[in-house]
């Protein structure tokens, strides 16, 4: 993906001001917006008689443990999930959610039978999900594109707060 | 995860395994975006994670430490596995302000007796009882997850979710209290594979519906992997045998799901034996015999019958004070 990244071209209005001032935007934040562009959304001619959900950016300061050097700043852009209609944005809703008992019974085996037990967590897991949905969302603020101000996104991958999001992947 | 040939399980969606040619297995657990990966051949982990790292952008997180807020620790030479929620309840202890609080010896005082009655009725009471954070601190307490011995009094207390008053909030925080005490308790997995149910039951311990409790416990190895401390959704009527024999079909169902489960995932299969200290609901249980106190019972709890004819359940009679779920029925000091 990185490789990708770098041979995009700048392609973004770039307005960092509308992002808190204390936050550090990467430089390869546009390039990754450009990356959302052709992966997770394609920009359309907005039409009517379709509903566009609106998106916003969370900001969330995240601290491991106790170690005041790996504070990070993250920003997630998330769609505005909660103004669609089930049947007609979306259909089923389920989070692949594992039972306790399941847990338990699983490490109960890990002791009996003394095996290893690692653990693994997936980036990003929501953008890799794809939809089946059609869904329309407003361009996210600050990163708009030239010359395409007024276009829409239509979601091609789940985003964060779509009701679907979580069983997409 | 199925095109690198693994099997989801039937009994839980989010439990994926593959049986690999050494006859050993390889276990994966998704939880959102968590992953548990669990199997004796370190080369099949470095495999996997490499197939998932190619499809997903992964976090290795090397050997499992928490999961869900819990804690996992291990004792490998003597195969053992601790799971304890130290840090998550130390938080909620300080969240509601009870770290300066003594210590009590019980999970619920017996002098507790708790019913709707102790809603608050006047104005006043109504408003005292909105600056309480009940309803978050009943949840806090039901994520306690590795602490069966609360489970009782979390049942007891989330029955008037909807309409606490001073007299609930009192046990709540007793509750918390309790907790402090022993906050480093936790869940010990190891010993061998046998699955064993115990099953008790309090009637008519409801003081608005006289509605009796169902408890059950599972053990894996003599080691604690389920338990429900719930009120039945029907009045046993006659008798304790009644409330009992309700308890035993719902330890059974969950009794037939672990041994599903485990049967799938690991090959474990040997009938389970279901404890209960009522001597005439093991009756019941044994034979279609129907008298007068009990030919009233609902006929779905004698798929119980059905179930112990095919020989996948045992129900035996055991002595009170041997049955772990006794615990689940009544407050007692207990040593886990």
């Amino acid at each position: 993906m990185n490789e990708e990244l770098q041979s995009m071209e700048r392609t973004h209005t770039w307005i960092p001001n509308k992002f808190p001032p204390h936050w550090y935007i990467p430089p390869q934040t546009e390039y990754l917006l450009g990356y959302l562009t052709n992966h997770t959304w394609t920009l359309v001619q907005p039409s009517s008689g379709k509903k566009i959900v609106g998106c916003k950016w969370v900001f969330k300061k995240k601290v491991d443990g106790l170690r005041p050097e790996s504070l990070r700043y993250k920003a997630r852009l998330v769609a505005k999930g909660y103004s669609k209609v089930q049947g007609v944005d979306f259909n089923e809703v389920f989070s692949p959610v594992v039972k306790y008992t399941s847990i338990r019974v699983l490490l109960s085996l890990v002791a009996i039978k003394d095996l290893v037990l690692e653990q693994l967590d997936v980036k990003t897991a929501f953008l890799h999900g794809d939809l089946e949905e059609q869904i329309y969302m407003k361009q996210p603020e600050g990163f708009e594109v030239v010359g395409k101000e007024n276009y829409v996104c239509l979601l091609k991958k789940s985003l964060y707060g779509l009701k679907q999001s979580p069983r997409q992947w | 995860m199925v095109s690198i040939n693994f099997s989801r399980s039937n009994y839980d969606s989010c439990v994926y395994f593959k049986k690999l040619s050494s006859g050993e297995f390889i276990y994966l657990l998704l939880y959102v975006d968590d992953m548990l990966i669990a199997t004796s051949n370190m080369e099949e982990i470095v495999r996997l994670k490499e197939q998932l790292g190619s499809a997903f952008e992964m976090k290795d997180l090397g050997a499992a430490k928490r999961i869900l807020g819990m804690e996992i620790s291990r004792d490998q030479p003597n195969r053992k596995l601790f799971l304890l929620q130290k840090e998550f309840a130390g938080k909620v202890i300080r969240r509601f302000g009870m770290e300066k609080a003594k210590i009590v010896s019980t999970p619920l005082a017996t002098h507790f007796k708790l019913s709707s009655t102790m809603s608050p009725k006047s104005e006043h009471e109504k408003k005292y009882m909105e600056n309480v954070p009940y309803s978050s601190a009943v949840g806090s307490l039901m994520y306690l997850m590795t602490r069966p011995d609360i489970a009782q009094a979390v049942s007891v207390v989330s029955r008037y979710l909807a309409c606490p008053g001073r007299g609930h909030s009192e046990v709540v925080k007793w509750i918390f209290r309790y907790l402090k005490g022993i906050i480093n308790a936790h869940l010990e997995f190891g010993g061998n594979g046998i699955l064993t149910g115990y099953v008790d039951s309090d009637f008519g311990g409801d003081l608005d519906k006289r509605r009796s409790l169902t408890d059950y416990v599972s053990t894996l190895g003599g080691c604690v992997i389920s338990w429900k401390s719930a009120l039945q959704s029907t009045v046993a009527l006659s008798s304790s045998t009644e409330a009992e024999y309700m308890a035993i079909t719902e330890a059974i169902k969950e009794a037939i799901w672990l041994k599903a489960f485990l049967g799938e995932i690991a090959s474990l299969g040997d009938p389970i034996m279901v404890f209960c200290d009522n001597q005439s609901a093991v009756h019941l249980t044994n034979d279609r015999i129907f008298h007068e106190r009990t030919k009233h019972i609902d006929i779905r709890y004698h798929f119980v019958h059905d179930v112990i004819s095919e020989g996948n359940v045992l129900v035996k009679k055991i002595s009170t004070e041997e049955n772990l779920a006794d615990m689940l029925t009544k407050p007692l000091p207990i040593a886990k």
